[in-house]
């Protein structure tokens, strides 16, 4: 099995994806650096991560996806779930390798586990930003309800 | 204002009894949401409740400053209503709701054509029925409901269920507490008519003309229509997905997306959220068997009769086992 290692920042996983795809390789899993290694694998690459790659893959993915479908991905890492890695992973993976001709791309494809995951956790990272802002309105202070911070409305 | 300089809320809600007279009442009304806005500087979002039997100029007025107006039909059907309160009638009801759609429509005309035009009631209109205070068939409900969602201006109906404040007033029902499984159930059909596609005679005919209290309206219609199913969920329309019980419009259109993609199967159901115990007996997925639905038994080979009984709730199966059994009475011989 093979195994990449990144950093835990996004750019992590979009140099990821390009050292993927330079070294032709289609690894099975992509871990933090400090993080349990799974059972089986043969083989540990670590990423670099440089803001060249990450923009290259970006501006790739600006081609090929909508505005939205980039913006609920960048919204679910904002979830700062550890299993959302490889699922992201094999999203941005899988959305270079699907072939011209096709008139929609992945991301409505729900049936994919990956696309699926990616999207549901986006989803509830909006709202769950709801119910924050909702929240912090009302924050106990020295016992009495007074609004939290200032927030920027 | 304190509330809002302090980001507690958002918007408030504007309403008041009738004082001396509709249109003195509504003079206050728009005084207050004036003020609010030009003096204090509130730009959240108002919902004013407008006093049937004002005055057009009134209510233009208001207009320009609230966000949303409502008219509330308290009780659906005229006689009820004279039978209540014999000074008002549905004419003084429907005539601002109707001058009140005009002033949008116009508004949105002009919008489209001046960019600065000043705006009349940007969120729509709204309404209010009472429910379980006289004795309405929720087809009269539903059907108020229905023609007033065909104006393009109502966006929502409100259902208060009917609290039983005083005891002395032989017209009204003494109710022990409000009835709040009747006005979830007006809730579900409403959110049928407006997201579902349904029309108001599926939900509700003469020869039922009142909403099941035990099963939601969706599954009822299902179980009355068996003709209907199995719906395929590889080749059926977005219309024929939504009418599935357990499939809701995020489904459907989860559904509906990935189909170009791959075949669908009943994992695939499962896991974008399909509500699998109700809807495996109505759809089909094209496969024999899986862990997820059982080998084929779908609402043509189990009767209704027998599903329904499947699909209630615990609580209700539990009532339902306790009415069949007898049960027997020791007393004490003396």
């Amino acid at each position: 099995m093979l195994v990449y290692t990144f950093d835990h920042t996004l750019d992590g996983v979009l140099s990821a994806v390009f050292d993927a795809y330079f070294r032709h390789q289609s690894p099975d899993m992509l871990i933090g650096d400090g993080d349990q290694l799974p059972l089986f694998c043969d083989e540990v690459w670590e990423v670099i991560t440089t803001d060249e790659k990450a923009t290259r893959v970006w501006k790739g993915m600006e081609k090929h996806m909508s505005r939205e479908a980039l913006r609920l991905i960048s919204i679910s890492w904002l979830s700062e779930e550890k299993e959302l890695s490889t699922p992201l992973f094999h999203y941005i993976y899988k959305v270079f390798q699907q072939t011209g001709g096709n008139q929609c791309s992945i991301e409505r494809n729900f049936s994919d586990p990956d696309v699926l995951y990616v999207t549901n956790t986006a989803r509830r990272v909006a709202h769950e930003q709801l119910r924050m802002k909702q929240f912090i309105r009302f924050q106990k202070r020295q016992g009495r309800n007074l609004s939290g911070c200032s927030v920027a409305r | 204002m304190e509330f809002y300089r302090r980001n507690y809320i958002e918007g408030l809600f504007l309403s008041s009894g009738v004082v001396r007279n509709p249109d003195y009442t509504m003079e206050r009304l728009t005084a207050i949401v004036r003020d609010l806005r030009t003096i204090h500087r509130f730009n959240g979002y108002i919902h004013l409740k407008a006093i049937p039997g004002a005055s057009q100029e009134l209510l233009n007025e208001a207009g320009r400053w609230a966000d949303r107006m409502s008219v509330n039909i308290e009780i659906p059907k005229e006689e009820s209503l004279k039978a209540l309160a014999p000074e008002k009638d549905h004419q003084s009801v429907f005539q601002p709701m109707r001058l009140i759609q005009t002033g949008v429509l116009e508004n949105k005309e002009e919008r489209k054509k001046f960019r600065h035009a000043p705006r009349f009631v940007p969120a729509g209109q709204s309404t209010q029925m009472i429910v379980g205070a006289t004795g309405e068939t929720d087809q009269d409900i539903l059907q108020m409901s229905s023609s007033l969602y065909k104006q393009p201006s109502m966006r929502r109906v409100y259902y208060s269920g009917y609290i039983s404040v005083n005891t002395y007033d032989k017209r009204l029902p003494i109710l022990k507490q409000p009835p709040l499984v009747r006005e979830n159930r007006l809730y579900q059909a409403d959110w049928l008519l407006r997201f579902y596609h349904f029309n108001v005679d599926e939900i509700v005919d003469d020869a039922h003309s009142h909403l099941d209290l035990d099963i939601d309206p969706k599954l009822g219609w299902a179980l009355r229509h068996p003709e209907y199913f199995p719906v395929d969920i590889n080749r059926d329309d977005y219309e024929r997905i939504l009418r599935v019980p357990g499939i809701g419009t995020k489904s459907a259109w989860l559904i509906v997306n990935s189909r170009r993609f791959n075949h669908i199967t009943s994992y695939h159901l499962k896991k974008m959220g399909v509500v699998m115990k109700k809807a495996k007996y109505f759809i089909t997925c094209g496969e024999l068997t899986s862990t997820f639905s059982q080998p084929i038994v779908g609402i043509n080979e189990l009767h209704p009769e027998r599903l329904r009984p499947l699909l209630a709730s615990k609580s209700q199966q539990r009532r339902a086992a306790q009415e069949q059994q007898l049960t027997l009475d020791f007393k004490e011989t003396e």
